[in-house]
């Protein structure tokens, strides 16, 4: 059974289309990345799921609720965790969760099993305003408090955007206990490298979904050879590798250019040789598999 | 804390009574009659003998300097005229930069200056006109004896604090909230509209009480004000009042995105409210159209009931009409509100 239903969501900002007919489902117990750039409209279709504000058109089903009708309904089985932290400063870490407990009519004892592993790291600090905490107790408290009325679906919009790599780290592996507790999950974030974290993926640009699938589905439909290029001067490599006659596709990849040929019989030896030629000093050429980041660049190619 | 300070510090400094006047004597009579009327003129609390010459350029370089404020200027011959019944005239010129300071000075020269006259069995000419006293008329203040000007300010400077407070707090409570992002998080709760308001209403309404009972406690033990009305009235009356510029507040917060916004539309509503509440002028004296907007101005209500019952000791049957009004505007802002505010953006 599908926990998340979208079937052609629409929702324009003026003349600004956020959504444009996004068709997507998530099955009951999945972890679902949602990722894109910033503006890719994740935040947007977070808000129409929680039933924080109206598509334009089409319709969205959470548990085979309507976000519209059955909006009461919805706000009692979903957990939501915004973007940005957005838990009251000034109460403390325990005055925060027992608020959002009882906001629901429920305790923290009642809903003690389900918090507990991350309700004992930032138990230390119960007694601390929220505001003081660091980044990543914060996001933990912020998801403590969005499951403490132990959801059926949570919602997780760019939970670890500003995080530390090791809080973000911890972050998943929390995600990863939920999961086994049969907590559907939507999780939206920017950051590539987390796609393969998810079980399944949707790479969203600008208010359209490209393509969803498992993520080793989506680098595995990358058909082009890859590589990862390496000079002293990386403006001139790369307009230099633009001009080779059997370059797909170029472009800055932190430290290095990756380069997509044509053809499958391209090799290294042929681009460090092209290099040469045009008296680049220090290349290293490798064949890579294409990542997540790759594929997404192509798609982003192929739908502008 | 902050609104005893502006309780102390508000009723001091609005204060209207005019004491200590700096006045310019230009006598060219020098005569006994001349020196009689500078007598007067000092005996009194309000003026303040800064500048006395004979020469009426010198005393209106004075009062161009700012030095005085009013020149009274006795003409040569003035005793001679007095007793030829030569109608004898004096001219009183005053600084009318400061319109109430202007208003007053001269109206108490006159008043000093007239009854002196009176005495003396002449008419005084006032500027152009010339007022015939035949009729003497005294006058005497009901419900304010002594005329103490702090008597009148206290309970409406009252009033106004008890708005500005709960305007803003509830104004910036919510939008606050927009701004920090917990609203997106209390709006998938299940919490119903309803829960909220009040959730957000009584603690504000808390407050306004206490502030009540703070401003009440300054007005009897620090200006011995006794109230003359019933107290659970004033509180009945301001807890009705609260909950209806608490809704102003919270429809201004719903309308605003952010703090600043916020705070200039409750500015706004506020400027107009305050000196259209009639604290600082009689609302009767105001233009009708003023007094039209004051139809749906809590605030004038507030502070004239809170007059009423402080300083004349009005019952609920006396003040049936205000308190109506305001029953009316809070009923009607708060349905605005209940209807603007939105869980769903």
């Amino acid at each position: 059974m599908n926990s998340i239903e979208i079937n052609n969501i629409s929702k324009s900002f003026g003349s600004k289309k956020a959504l444009q007919t996004i068709n997507l489902n998530v099955e009951a117990g999945e972890v679902f990345g949602l990722i894109g750039a910033d503006g890719a409209g994740k935040s947007t279709l977070f808000d129409i799921l929680v039933t924080l504000s109206k598509s334009d058109s089409g319709t969205a089903r959470i548990e085979g609720l309507d976000v519209e009708k059955d909006y009461k309904k919805i706000r009692k089985i979903v957990g939501y965790m915004p973007g940005r932290f957005s838990l009251y400063m000034d109460l403390t870490v325990y005055e925060n969760l027992d608020f959002f407990a009882s906001i629901f009519g429920g305790t923290i004892e009642d809903n003690y099993e389900l918090i507990k592993d991350i309700w004992v790291q930032i138990e230390p600090f119960k007694d601390r305003p929220a505001g003081k905490l660091s980044g990543g107790m914060k996001q933990k408290l912020a998801l403590c408090c969005a499951l403490v009325h132990q959801p059926r679906v949570l919602f997780l919009d760019e939970p670890t955007t500003g995080v530390d790599p090791v809080s973000r780290n911890e972050f998943w592996n929390m995600l990863k206990n939920l999961k086994r507790k049969g907590i559907t999950i939507l999780v939206s974030t920017p950051y590539m490298d987390e796609a393969i974290l998810c079980e399944r993926i949707a790479l969203m640009q600008e208010g359209k979904i490209m393509a969803i699938d498992t993520p080793s589905n989506i680098t595995k439909a990358f058909n082009k050879p890859l590589f990862s290029v390496k000079s002293t001067h990386q403006r001139k490599l790369i307009n230099t590798l633009r001009r080779f006659d059997q370059a797909y596709s170029c472009y800055f990849f932190g430290q290095s250019v990756h380069l997509a040929a044509k053809n499958e019989s391209v090799s290294a030896k042929e681009i460090s040789d092209y290099l040469n030629e045009n008296g680049h000093p220090e290349i290293q050429v490798a064949k890579i598999s294409a990542g997540i980041e790759d594929c997404f660049i192509e798609l982003m190619r192929k739908t502008a | 804390m902050l609104p005893v300070v502006e309780l102390i510090v508000l009723v001091y400094a609005a204060n209207n009574d005019m004491k200590n006047i700096s006045l310019g004597i230009v006598d060219r009579d020098h005569t006994t009659t001349s020196q009689m009327i500078v007598n007067r003129l000092t005996a009194s609390n309000y003026f303040i003998l800064n500048d006395f010459t004979t020469s009426a350029k010198e005393a209106f370089q004075n009062l161009e300097s700012g030095k005085t404020d009013i020149i009274i200027e006795i003409p040569e011959a003035f005793e001679k005229d007095i007793y030829n019944n030569n109608h004898p005239r004096m001219a009183i010129t005053v600084n009318a930069i400061n319109g109430t300071i202007a208003g007053l000075a001269s109206s108490y020269a006159g008043n000093i200056l007239s009854g002196y006259a009176a005495e003396l069995g002449v008419t005084l000419a006032q500027g152009e006109t010339i007022t015939q006293r035949s009729i003497k008329i005294t006058s005497s203040n009901w419900f304010n004896p002594n005329l103490d000007y702090k008597s009148l300010m206290l309970p409406g400077v009252l009033a106004i604090l008890i708005t500005i407070m709960s305007i803003m707090l509830s104004a910036l409570n919510i939008v606050r909230e927009k701004e920090m992002g917990t609203i997106e998080q209390l709006n998938v709760t299940p919490i119903s509209k309803l829960q909220f308001i009040i959730g957000k209403l009584f603690p504000f309404l808390i407050v306004g009480i206490f502030q009540l009972t703070l401003g009440l406690l300054v007005s009897v033990f620090l200006y011995n004000l006794g109230i003359q009305g019933s107290i659970l009235l004033l509180y009945g009356v301001v807890s009705v009042y609260l909950l209806a510029v608490l809704g102003i507040g919270f429809l201004i917060s719903t309308v605003s995105d952010n703090q600043v916004q916020a705070m200039f539309i409750t500015l706004f509503f506020m400027i107009i409210f305050v000196l259209l509440s009639g604290l600082f002028t009689s609302t009767d004296s105001m233009p009708v159209w003023a007094q039209k907007i004051n139809i749906i101005n809590p605030t004038a209500y507030l502070v004239d009931i809170i007059r009423r019952v402080v300083l004349k000791g009005a019952t609920f049957a006396d003040i049936k009409s205000q308190f109506t009004a305001i029953v009316i505007l809070g009923v009607c802002v708060n349905s605005l509100m209940f209807w603007r505010y939105k869980k769903i953006s």
